[in-house]
């Protein structure tokens, strides 16, 4: 009988502790769905009302890793890093196989702490499969190339900007390759003397993006250097007729970009 | 205020603040962060008459940040770069080597001018932190005498803009300059 009786006893327990820990789950998915509506509404980037529709969302669903990311956003783009970096690191924290990629390259583009980011990027590459991987409008490897280009090891930048375009070939075709791989693989050989494989870059980079103005500002470059004034002449005028309206620029809305190329530039070189 | 004049050693403090005044007529105020205060966006900087000239025309309107229209300094950071390799700033050492960002936040008014600057520090973990005043003071300077700011321009209109410039340290010299 006895047995029996706490047989029944620990069955209640039991499903008494479950239906505790069910009702516990349901409040913390109500939440952390009310936190997931109040991200919606939360308005403008870095406005009053959106930091504390975030504050608010955070506090309900101390997990919702998006909130915590969305905080620190204004906060890198207006120049407070630390508070930036406190809000990002919890988000990495709770999913670093979403955001440690995030906070590689917004180390790397905006605050050019190389090691940093580059370690970020590599340990991300490790945790996730297939290709490419995108991050910042690049593949992860161009930015793993411009922080080995920051870290001064130009051998290691070639071979990540090698890595860039050989995956974007071979996994989905060669007009995937990025608006400006083929130009920062030229520019790189170029400031290493190799003038043929910058050259044939360059063309590369102008036969897949005739009307980016770099690409032929950076041939005109290469072909005076060359000794070949009319034609370096004539790519510098196109990119000049490019840069002023007819066609595009190389440039981020945030940061000045490896290698970016100012009116002044084209000016400097056709004197 | 009040009680700190009963204490005795209140002259010598006044008289410390004034020469620090004189001795680093530019320094710009310290910020800890740019959180929203008084129901402000973040990073705003509203006028303060112990630190901002009145002189300085600006915010009747919104108040751009730099990314949403098209100004800068002209030639870029390129050009930057290169005004700062030929200031004392590029070759001063702090004694203690120590790596860092100092971003001077401020504004540029439809004219190009600029004003209103405030000060953030943080060390290379990225928590906040106080470099040497007159360090601080000299990069400071630095900003304050550009010159060629573009005004901010998007769809046709003229705006005042936020800007910043961060001066990244490494043992205590000053190797880049961002954004």
């Amino acid at each position: 009988m006895e047995k029996w009786l706490i047989y029944c006893l620990s069955l209640s327990f039991l499903f008494g502790t479950c239906g505790q820990q069910t009702q516990q789950e349901a409040e913390l998915l109500l939440d952390c769905e009310l936190a997931e509506r109040l991200y919606t509404e939360m308005g403008s980037q870095g406005s009053a009302r959106s930091q504390h529709y975030l504050d608010s969302a955070i506090a309900l669903c101390p997990t919702f890793a998006k909130g915590w990311r969305e905080k620190g956003v204004p906060y890198l783009k207006r120049g407070d890093y630390a508070t930036w970096m406190k809000h990002l690191n919890k988000a990495v924290e709770l999913e670093p196989e979403t955001y440690l990629d995030i906070r590689g390259w917004c180390k790397v583009k905006f605050l050019h702490d190389y090691e940093g980011g580059l370690a970020d990027l590599q340990r991300y590459d490790t945790l996730i499969a297939g290709s490419p991987k995108m991050v910042g409008d690049f593949n992860i490897y161009t930015w793993m190339a411009f922080a080995k280009l920051g870290l001064q090891d130009s051998v290691a930048a070639m071979a990540y900007f090698d890595k860039t375009i050989d995956e974007a070939v071979a996994a989905l075709g060669p007009e995937w390759v990025g608006n400006y791989d083929y130009l920062y693989r030229g520019i790189l050989k170029l400031e290493l003397k190799d003038y043929k494989g910058a050259l044939a870059d360059f063309d590369r980079q102008i036969n897949h993006y005739e009307k980016l103005a770099d690409g032929h500002y950076y041939k005109g470059l290469l072909l005076a250097r060359l000794g070949k004034k009319e034609q370096a002449n004539a790519s510098l005028q196109r990119a000049k007729v490019l840069f002023n309206g007819e066609g595009y620029h190389a440039q981020d809305p945030y940061v000045e970009m490896p290698w970016q190329i100012y009116a002044e530039d084209i000016s400097r070189a056709l004197q | 205020m009040n009680e700190l004049t009963h204490l005795p050693y209140y002259p010598i403090i006044t008289l410390w603040v004034y020469l620090t005044a004189l001795a680093f007529p530019s320094f710009a105020q310290t910020l800890t962060d740019l959180q929203p205060r008084q129901g402000h966006e973040v990073g705003a900087i509203p006028y303060d008459p112990a630190l901002d000239s009145p002189d300085f025309k600006c915010c009747n309107g919104v108040v751009q940040q730099y990314y949403a229209v098209d100004g800068g300094y002209r030639g870029g950071r390129k050009r930057l770069i290169q005004l700062l390799k030929t200031h004392p700033l590029s070759g001063q050492t702090l004694t203690v080597a120590k790596n860092g960002y100092i971003t001077v936040r401020f504004i540029v008014n439809r004219d190009g001018q600029t004003g209103r600057f405030r000060v953030l520090q943080v060390d290379g973990n990225y928590e906040t932190t106080s470099f040497p005043q007159p360090f601080v003071a000299d990069i400071v300077a630095f900003v304050e005498e550009l010159d060629d700011w573009r005004p901010g321009q998007h769809q046709g209109n003229t705006y005042d803009y936020y800007q910043y410039l961060t001066f990244k340290l490494t043992d205590g010299k000053v190797v880049d300059l961002l954004p």
